[in-house]
């Protein structure tokens, strides 16, 4: 095993090489990109796995002259992504092979992950906007890859609102580095102004909450996601927003403890958008866009999450409950829209209408999103309600009940919605004349399958993944 | 209010009226390109900011600085990435009116 | 492990091996049914030994677990003390019974594969439920409960007409009074779990004071945190907020109106789940919490504050139950589907018991209030049971859910009269059965609570009962016969049900029958086993049945009244004119549209609810659409902005009124609606809505916070 520091390198490298030459190979078969990106994703896993070991074992190390700080909590959200971009990518092989812009597409999902790779682990605020406009400028290049009018709208209002966001984000930075004195992300010292602090964690909320659905800035999300082709939004959903909340993690929360606006100031936007996402959510007849709503209440509980930061007591479980969270969520927005991405491609439609029935013709998807969706739920004992039992309960019970209980209430409405698509699957009669069966064998299937039975296998035990994080 | 090298608050409130002027075109203008014209404005407009709020110390300033041309090249970057979705659009629809694209919403 | 930790496990984990096992072999058809019911008779043997080996030990305590969480202190496991085996005891040999009918019942269904692994599911998720050695797997149980209920009662989702509960066309006050299966299963999934909200809020707290989610430590730690609740006056509201998820899957009012309409289920179902176990979780989680709350209660009784909290929770379970007890009971009179009538019962037992439970709070001594509340569960689990499977017996035989298509029944389903005979009187409680026993000892245990409401309406609902229950076995099996039935008659066709639809039934009401009989000689044996060692409950003096004269008189004249009336009413001419007095023009018409349309509790739920918050989400969002259209600039126009969403409103009215049928979703519904408005399309708009959120966030953040 070599040193953290080593495997990191070797991991930037086995990400960025292919992904900018894959271009340059354009021409040379339509299997080859797919081909490329998932050895590369394979091997970057290998890495991930690797550097999360060595870092648990060895402990935070920090290289590039205190730019990175490779810690075992944020090499977990790394091995996190990696998961995500490799089950993206196999699911996506006979489908994105088949687009002219396939090349360039693989290109971008391999270094948008190299972006989210620097980013879970940044340090530094100059490495950071870089990092974060290779995310940012990949991600509007992949929503937009198509090049059709649906994918279109979705890009161009995320750019656009990408480059405002971008601007709160130099602002919040300038805040940052001029109470800290140093572009070192740190917390920040004793005696600041609050009312200065409070605007800049403002600001810097704004900036990484577009990216992660947030109201009210969220409203690229449904167009995007709702537009977009859904293995497209797999990606983006799955790993990108990963690059988001990193940067909540590294630049934000730092600046967290001893504020006493902290708490409120986030708790506001998380019931807000938590609140906004799950009422949003009941009124849609197409399963995709009702994801897209999903999303942003699951921004939501992210940030209550987050709003435990301030408190020493609470913050490591309210950490643990987002690195949690994080793993329902990637695991299963990449799980069902994979699912949707396999439906489109059958000739099955997206809404609600379309899938009456889905149940019978296609048992292991339907199995699959429903498990899914449990999760999503909050249902025991899989994933998903461990991570809303942790940073609902108990990292914020004690300080703000009312947090927890607005939480518990959302997590309530949200049934509303998971449970329609659940009861259009199995219990809304039969399905359309014209359904295909499905095809086991098809790698979609097979990753919504897969993420599923992960969400099982996580639930059973998630002592094992707890002992695993370290306190961040 | 922190300590800012020179005259405090001038950089600020310069900064401030091009964030507002940015602000106002990029609510304003339903043209591709003058949204984007507008969001250079506020871009430039953290940037003075920016600078200004992190004049105080030197290794402040000089890592603010830093960051500073960074995110020039970086936000020319993200700017013209989203021109070319611009060309994209207008190859599509043969127009640069946002409007135009309001099919994804309800 | 030894024998009884196997029994233990066996009993709740074979009927989820059931369920798995009749999905996957579902090609298996007949003898997958066969597989399924059998592995209950299994869980119910397995239950069975448990139970013996808890009440013939010295120690009456089984116990079990695994850890599973060891960072969180989560174990996973089974706490069987003698309480839960008698439970699990009842529960599994009644879901086993009625497993056999079903076989009979459901043979001709094509959602058979569904029914079976609900079936198996929802027995082991009880009797899981009733094990538990913890909340978190208690609430497993719990939720496992409520899924399975939403799946069987909603197993006909393809909705026909005959398939729904209610009058189709019917409305009251503007509301539709008819209920698809899927939408009552849906109805049934949204009351329950409403309630338990407060169930899962009270886990919380119990497990920040106590640090563990275990039954037994909480209960040995009650003091503490029941001092610490107290001490900031939050004792009596989360003593309220943790019983919500009881009261709402035992129905109690006001979350009562699920286990009406859950009548759109197959009929095995609705004795499974309404008479035999689900709605008995709530009485369970107050037979099991009871004690515990008693216990702090004791320990905090130099803290006169608290004890007053406890006094009044108490207070207000066994007032909630009277009123239940009463107001379901009233329903009953009047409806006529056979299977409401015995849902409206069991909603009003299930207040019975509530009563009794709340009513041992007040008493001076406490268990044997706890244990005239579970006599009258095991009582009532058994006729109403009986019940309901002669019912679904008997709308078999003639084709119709309706009372009024039958009648002169006793001919042709002999056997069929005689158990339902004996268990209406049961329900009506007429002595010697075993109904009597356990009523009489809640109206007893009412009185000594000193609530004179509670009691005057345990009283005055035993006669009500008595009525209904007459009513019930007369026009069904001996007044005058309907067309339905003479038709029936002629062709041939009426024909007593099936040996294995009889059998669980009339073992079911023989049961109801001897164990009446010999209850003054083994009642007290039985009470005293099941009471030996329960949690927190402590030493218990024996029990002995007495009858005290004066209430013994009250509730008989009431009881025999009642069956007297009801026998006029319907056995004689008299009775006759009565009748159709009623049923014309006038107050007695007026009173009985009124309890037909259920108080119009139900109405009152869709409109006012819903009615009102439409309203303000309407009103909201043209405010803020103003905002947005005007944006540009910044102009805000507060009173022509609410003048004209009045305006809108009255003619929005018109249309509203027409559109809604669903419960609480429906509010939901209307504010996402107004949300989903939001995402216009324009991106300036977004943009919009992104500063001026921000703004105003600032604003609060920084000068309110």
């Amino acid at each position: 095993m070599a040193d953290p520091a080593t495997t990191f390198e070797v991991l930037m490298v086995v990400l960025t090489a292919p992904g900018l030459i894959l271009p340059l190979l354009e021409g040379r078969g339509r299997r080859t990109p797919a081909a490329v990106a998932l050895a590369t994703l394979a091997a970057a896993l290998a890495l991930s796995c690797a550097l999360a070991a060595e870092l648990t074992a060895a402990g935070p190390v920090e290289i590039f002259s205190g730019a990175i700080r490779l810690d075992p909590y944020s090499s977990y959200l790394g091995l996190l992504a990696t998961l995500g971009a490799l089950l993206v990518a196999g699911a996506s092989a006979p489908e994105v092979g088949s687009w002219p812009t396939s090349y360039s597409a693989y290109a971008l999902m391999l270094l948008a992950l190299a972006g989210v790779h620097v980013m879970v682990h940044v340090a530094d605020a100059v490495t950071l906007v870089a990092a974060w406009a290779l995310v940012a400028v990949a991600s509007y290049v992949l929503a937009g890859i198509r090049k059709d009018g649906a994918s279109l709208q979705g890009a161009m209002k995320y750019g656009i609102m990408g480059a405002v966001s971008s601007s709160l984000l130099i602002y919040g930075l300038g805040v940052a580095v001029g109470l800290t004195g140093t572009a070192r992300l740190a917390g920040l010292p004793a005696g600041v102004d609050p009312t200065m602090a409070a605007l800049g964690i403002l600001l810097l909320v704004a900036a990484f909450g577009f990216k992660l659905g947030v109201f009210p800035f969220h409203g690229w999300l449904p167009d995007v996601y709702g537009g977009v082709h859904p293995i497209l939004v797999a990606y983006i959903a799955g790993v990108v927003k990963m690059a988001a909340v990193a940067g909540l993690l590294r630049v934000v929360v730092p600046m967290a403890p001893g504020l006493a606006s902290w708490l409120p100031s986030l708790a506001l936007f998380a019931v807000a958008t938590m609140t906004f996402g799950n009422v949003a959510a009941l009124v849609q007849g197409n399963v995709q866009r009702m994801m897209a709503y999903s999303s942003i209440a699951h921004a939501g509980y992210l940030l209550v999450g987050l709003a435990a930061a301030s408190d020493p007591a609470a913050r490591a479980l309210g950490l643990q409950g987002v690195a949690l969270h994080m793993t329902t969520y990637v695991l299963a927005k990449v799980g069902i829209f994979v699912a949707l991405a396999y439906l489109v491609r059958e000739g099955v439609g997206v809404g609600l209408e379309d899938i009456r029935g889905l149940g019978r013709r296609m048992p292991t998807l339907g199995a699959a999103v429903t498990v899914l969706m449990l999760s999503l739920m909050g249902m025991p004992p899989l994933i998903g309600f461990w991570s809303k039992f942790t940073y609902l309960f108990l990292s914020v019970a004690d300080a703000a009940p009312w947090l927890a209980l607005a939480g518990v209430l959302n997590s309530g409405v949200s049934v509303g919605y998971y449970a329609q698509v659940i009861r259009y699957m199995y219990f809304a009669g039969g399905p359309r004349e014209g359904m295909p069966r499905e095809r086991v064998g098809d790698p979609a299937v097979l990753v919504a399958a897969a993420a599923a039975a992960l969400t099982v296998l996580l639930g059973l035990g998630p002592a094992q993944l707890l002992a695993g994080l370290l306190n961040p | 209010m922190i300590a800012i090298a020179g005259n405090p608050y001038a950089y600020l409130v310069v900064s401030s009226i091009m964030f507002c002027v940015g602000l106002y075109g990029v609510l304003t203008r339903r043209n591709v390109i003058r949204m984007l014209l507008a969001t250079e404005l506020m871009f430039n407009a953290a940037l003075l900011a920016l600078l200004a709020l992190t004049s105080a110390s030197r290794v402040g300033a000089a890592e603010g600085g830093v960051l500073a041309l960074l995110a020039v090249s970086l936000g020319a970057a993200e700017i013209g990435v989203v021109v070319s979705l611009a060309v994209l659009m207008f190859r599509l629809r043969g127009s640069l009116d946002v409007y135009g694209l309001r099919e994804g919403g309800e | 492990m030894d024998p009884a930790q196997v029994a233990a496990v066996v009993t709740w984990a074979l009927p989820y091996a059931g369920a798995v096992l009749s999905l996957l072999l579902s090609r298996l058809d007949r003898g997958r049914d066969a597989l399924a019911a059998s592995l209950l008779g299994v869980s119910a043997l397995s239950a069975s030994i448990l139970a013996w080996d808890v009440f013939s030990s010295p120690e009456g305590l089984v116990t079990w677990s695994v850890p599973w969480v060891p960072s969180l202190g989560l174990d996973a496991g089974v706490y069987v003390d003698t309480l839960s085996a008698a439970m699990a005891l009842i529960i599994s040999w009644l879901c086993f019974l009625i497993g056999i009918y079903s076989l009979e019942y459901m043979a001709e269904d094509p959602g058979r594969t569904r029914y079976w692994f609900f079936f198996d599911f929802f027995v082991g998720s009880m009797l899981l439920l009733v094990m538990a050695d913890n909340l978190l797997v208690m609430f497993l149980g719990w939720e496992g409960t409520g899924l399975a209920s939403y799946a069987l009662i909603g197993h006909w989702h393809t909705d026909e007409e005959e398939r729904c509960v209610g009058d189709v066309g019917r409305r009251a006050l503007g509301v539709p009074m008819w209920f698809t299966p899927s939408h009552s299963g849906l109805r049934a999934l949204v009351f329950t779990r409403l309630g338990d909200v407060g169930f899962l809020v009270g886990i919380g707290v119990l497990y920040l004071l106590t640090g563990t989610f275990s039954i037994p430590e909480i209960a040995s730690s009650a003091g503490e945190w029941a001092s610490w609740l107290a001490a900031r006056g939050l004792l009596l509201p989360f003593l309220l907020t943790f019983s919500l998820g009881a009261m709402a899957k035992s129905a109690q009012f006001p979350f009562h109106e699920w286990l009406v309409t859950a009548m759109t289920g197959p009929t095995s179902v609705s004795a499974l789940i309404h008479a035999a176990t689900m709605v008995k979780a709530g009485v369970y989680f107050l037979l099991r919490f009871g004690p515990i709350f008693k216990l702090a209660q004791a320990e905090l009784a130099a803290v006169p504050a608290a004890s007053q909290a406890v006094s009044t929770y108490f207070e207000v379970v066994a007032l909630a139950g009277a009123f239940t007890a009463f107001f379901m009971a009233t329903q009953a009179l009047v409806a006529r589907e056979l299977k409401l009538v015995l849902a409206f019962s069991t909603a009003s037992q299930l207040g019975y018991m509530f009563l009794a439970l709340g009513s041992a709070g007040l008493m001076g001594e406490f268990s044997s209030g706890l244990m005239a509340g579970f006599s009258h569960f095991m009582s009532h689990a058994m006729f109403k049971a009986a019940l309901f499977l002669g019912a679904g017996a008997v709308i078999h035989a003639v084709h119709s859910k309706y009372l009024d298509d039958m009648g002169r029944l006793s001919d042709p389903m002999r056997l069929t009269m005689a158990s339902m005979l004996v268990t209406a009187l049961s329900l009506a409680g007429v002595p010697p059965l075993m109904g009597f026993w356990s009523k009489d000892a809640v109206v007893e245990a009412a009185a000594e609570s000193g609530i004179a409401a509670a009691y005057a309406l345990g009283v005055v609902t035993a006669g009500l009962t008595a009525f209904y229950s007459t009513r019930l076995v007369l026009r069904t099996f001996f007044y005058e016969e309907s067309d339905n039935v003479s038709r029936l008659r002629r062709e041939h066709r009426l024909h007593e049900a099936r040996p294995l639809m009889l059998a669980p039934y009339l073992t079911l009401a023989a049961a109801t029958l001897l164990l009446g009989v010999a209850w003054p000689l083994v009642g007290p044996r039985i009470l005293e086993a099941v009471s030996r060692n329960v949690l927190a409950l402590g030493e218990v003096p024996g029990f002995e049945v007495h009858l005290e004269p004066g209430m013994l008189a009250a509730s008989l004249s009431m009881v025999f009244g009642g069956v007297a009336l009801g026998w006029v009413a319907y056995q004689t001419p008299a009775g006759g004119r009565l009748l159709a007095a009623a049923a014309g023009p006038g107050p007695l018409r007026a009173l009985r549209e009124f309890l037909y349309d259920r108080w119009y509790v139900n109405s009152l739920y869709y409109r006012v609810i819903v009615g009102g918050f439409a309203w303000l989400s309407r009103a909201g969002f043209r405010y803020f659409e103003s905002i947005v259209v005007d944006g540009f600039y910044h102009r805000l126009v507060p009173a022509s902005a609410w003048g004209a969403s009045e305006l809108g409103w009255t003619f929005e009215r018109g249309v509203v009124d027409r559109g809604y049928n669903e419960a609480l979703p429906a509010l939901a519904l209307w504010i996402g609606r107004q949300f989903r408005r939001l995402q216009t399309g324009a991106v300036n708009h977004y943009l919009l809505l992104f500063f001026a959120g921000l703004a105003l966030l600032v604003y609060v953040l920084v000068w309110v916070v």
